[in-house]
């Protein structure tokens, strides 16, 4: 009778199961909420809200110390019609974005390869292309500031030791950001390991059927390699497009935007409105404007993967 | 579910419950005890101090503070960059009580330092009108009326030109002779400069625009306008007055030295050596320097062995016979969120007094604020010509028949940035020094204008 009565509640739809599994569910998720909370609380608290307020600070203009006043779109207005060093520090963040980025990836891929190869050492070469990613930053631009020093570094001082002119890295405006991008290609370590993981994961067979139908390295490289790895390399292209839009660190401590701005990168732009010039509002109008580059360059990168992206079954 | 079966075969020993009970007052004592609330200690108070001035001899300054105020526990924190900082600590909440070395008057400008003359007054040792301190050195800090800041380190004149006496001698310049315009120090500069065969720089007359010459503020006037002779700022009006004649004419000096040795070769040496005593001055690679106060005996530690001589900065031709001296340097400033105020004030004093301002100068050659003290200066450790220079600095406010108290600019970052940028836009021949200043002067004006500035009072 019982199961009867069961089976008709089935049927009928009856609310007091659907009511217990209903209550179930949401102790279930109240218990996953529970164990998430940290993060939320975090989140909340660390970056929408500061998302938020910064939306609201953008609209005003605001010195951190006194209250802020409405302005509108006053700020935004001012970036695009009045501020030629917002222009100077736009372009010379895409210069980093359009040449430094496909460099870095051209160069971590193919060291990722010879790094894929059998060889004596291969261990030591690995870590010895990865340890700059672990190196900090400061110490890495203090190390480059010596290698790069007009009058005592370590390519100077040969250069003038030989009788040469001596070459101004980051004291001339036409060298002080290929110097930049120099750097970072040179700290590609973690870029290396992914596409190291990426090569890693191409299947044996593949190579075996390709190297049957007659094709030679160059081709198995190209028809095989690189296809497999296009999901690494997405990943990679993504991430390195927002690091080099947000670049701050390097440029700050090598040459604080110099020579005449030729370093003078959004991040830094953005930082000396903020705590040099005391503009809050403006600069949290520059991070939005940032915010939605990045988010449109994303996206595009995402809807043109369709294109080149291969995910194998 | 705990039962009373449970609780009954429960063995004796440490329960959840207990542990957790113990852990949160654990905690709680911890929190209170960072808090300083332990009870004893109510009369004490921790006094956090930014002074700016990094070293080891600044524990020897709290020591000796601390021995004469037992009850204050001084922490000092050394914040550069000191604007930025100090900016965020305020926005924050937790601002400390004293501060130093910092664009001054950005922060007495908003309202976030205390007036200081009702302290003044009440206290046994120090006074505004005893002429112990000089009228000048207060002046500096000075707005709306009253006093906000006690004077401090490096507080004699601000001003002088140093030269490397071994290498005048070399290139064969009569170092008794020394240059009184910038058109004089042009001609020793291009005496003086050399380069090797390659065309790399090898010795440097001057960098115009290097060590103090290139500052406008954090304690320093912007030297520029003072040698053409005018206020860049009027405090009355809140208002700019960059773009004239003398500004041009001051760019064009500038650019001259610039284009006459390369402006990739000029800033390559200050890379590579820096612009303080201890860098091309102080290493014999650049002749000439407009230095710190403290560069006599800055340079004399960093090499013992060469010769300098500081004298009166250089004006334009149609100043000649002006002796510029300037007063700013560096004070301390309460902030009015401190609540220690008295305590800070007790040090700030302390600064100024003997103790302090012997340790300031043993380890770094700072000149204490007090014509008392300059004049026990024991300067016997220094050879005949290191005293020189720096009795220079100590006498020179007296004997200066141009003395400049700095302008108070209540944008004086933001100016120090704009000045910078037009240097490089002019010394890279992006711009003529006539748009230079008209650049500064734009700038300057749409930043108070545009921002909505509001200053907590006007400077008298």
């Amino acid at each position: 009778m019982a199961e009867l009565t069961y089976a008709q509640n089935l049927r009928s739809g009856s609310a007091a199961p659907k009511k217990r599994r209903k209550k179930a569910e949401l102790r279930r998720i109240a218990v996953g909420l529970g164990f998430i909370s940290p993060w939320i609380i975090g989140f909340l608290a660390f970056t929408f809200y500061p998302m938020i307020a910064s939306f609201y600070y953008s609209l005003t203009t605001y010195d951190a110390i006194s209250p802020p006043h409405f302005v509108g779109l006053a700020n935004y207005r001012h970036l695009f019609m009045d501020d030629s060093l917002f222009r100077t520090a736009l372009y010379n963040t895409m210069y980093f974005v359009i040449i430094g980025v496909p460099v870095g990836f051209v160069v971590a891929f193919l060291l990722a390869s010879l790094l894929n190869q059998p060889m004596r050492g291969r261990a030591f070469f690995r870590t010895v292309f990865f340890l700059p990613a672990i190196t900090p930053l400061v110490g890495t631009a203090m190390v480059w500031l010596w290698i790069y020093d007009p009058q005592f570094g370590l390519i100077n001082s040969f250069l003038a030791g030989h009788g040469f002119k001596a070459i101004p890295w980051l004291t001339s405006t036409s060298m002080a950001k290929p110097a930049i991008i120099i750097i970072l290609t040179w700290a590609q370590g973690a870029t290396i390991l992914v596409f190291l993981a990426a090569l890693q994961g191409v299947p044996q067979h593949l190579y075996e059927a390709a190297t049957i139908d007659g094709a030679n390295t160059l081709r198995r490289f190209w028809h095989v390699t690189i296809p497999m790895c296009t999901p690494s390399m997405l990943f990679v292209l993504v991430t390195s497009l927002i690091e080099s839009f947000q670049s701050f660190t390097l440029p700050w401590l090598l040459t604080q935007g110099g020579p005449d701005n030729s370093t003078e990168l959004y991040g830094v732009y953005l930082y000396r409105n903020a705590f040099v010039y005391f503009k809050l509002g403006y600069a949290s109008a520059m991070a939005w404007l940032l915010f939605l580059i990045i988010c449109g360059f994303s996206i595009l990168l995402m809807k043109t993967s369709a294109r080149w992206v291969y995910y194998a079954e | 579910m705990a039962t009373e079966t449970d609780d009954a075969t429960r063995q004796p020993g440490l329960s959840r419950r207990a542990f957790l009970r113990g852990a949160s007052l654990a905690a709680f004592g911890s929190v209170t005890a960072a808090c300083n609330l332990v009870p004893g200690q109510e009369n004490s108070a921790a006094l956090n101090w930014w002074p700016g001035w990094p070293g080891p001899y600044m524990q020897g300054v709290i020591d000796k503070f601390q021995h004469s105020h037992p009850r204050v526990k001084v922490k000092a924190g050394l914040f550069y960059p000191t604007g930025e900082k100090l900016l965020t600590a305020v926005a924050a909440g937790n601002a400390p009580d004293m501060v130093a070395d910092l664009p001054y008057y950005n922060f007495i400008g908003r309202g976030l330092t205390v007036a200081l003359d009702d302290m003044i007054n009440a206290s046994n040792d120090i006074s505004l009108t005893d002429g112990d301190i000089r009228t000048a050195n207060w002046d500096a800090f000075v707005w709306n009326g009253k006093h906000y800041g006690i004077p401090a380190a490096d507080t004699a004149g601000r001003q002088a030109i140093g030269y490397n006496l071994d290498l005048i001698e070399k290139a064969g310049l009569d170092s008794n002779s020394l240059p009184e315009t910038w058109e004089q120090i042009f001609e020793w500069h291009k005496h003086l400069t050399t380069f090797d065969k390659a065309g790399n720089l090898q010795i440097l007359g001057i960098d115009p625009i290097g060590d103090r010459a290139g500052a406008t503020s954090d304690g320093d006037t912007w030297l520029w306008p003072e040698m053409w002779g005018f206020h860049y700022f009027d405090h009355e009006k809140l208002a700019y007055d960059i773009d004239r004649s003398e500004t041009v004419e001051f760019f064009e000096t500038i650019l001259r030295f610039y284009d006459q040795v390369g402006v990739t070769k000029m800033t390559g040496l200050a890379t590579s050596l820096g612009g303080r005593p201890q860098g091309a001055f102080g290493q014999g690679r650049q002749v000439m320097s407009i230095a710190y106060p403290a560069g006599p005996a800055e340079a004399y530690d960093a090499d013992p062995k060469q010769r300098f001589k500081f004298s009166w900065v250089p004006v334009p031709a149609s100043r000649k016979g002006k002796r510029l001296q300037t007063v700013a340097g560096h004070a301390s400033l309460i902030m009015t969120s401190s609540k220690h105020q008295k305590e800070a004030f007790a040090l700030a004093v302390f600064l100024t007094q003997k103790e302090a301002c012997d340790i300031f100068f043993n380890n770094v050659g700072w000149i204490g604020p007090r014509k008392s003290w300059q004049k026990s200066l024991n300067l016997r450790k220094y050879p005949e010509h290191v005293q020189q220079n720096i009795l220079f600095y100590t006498n020179s406010i007296d004997e200066a028949n141009d003395l400049w108290v700095v302008d108070k600019d209540p944008e004086d970052s933001f100016l120090s940035d704009q000045w910078q940028q037009a240097i490089g836009k002019v010394t890279h021949h992006d711009i003529t020094p006539r748009e230079a200043a008209r650049f500064l002067q734009t700038q300057m004006t749409e930043d108070l204008t545009s921002e909505k500035r509001e200053f907590s009072a006007r400077a008298t």
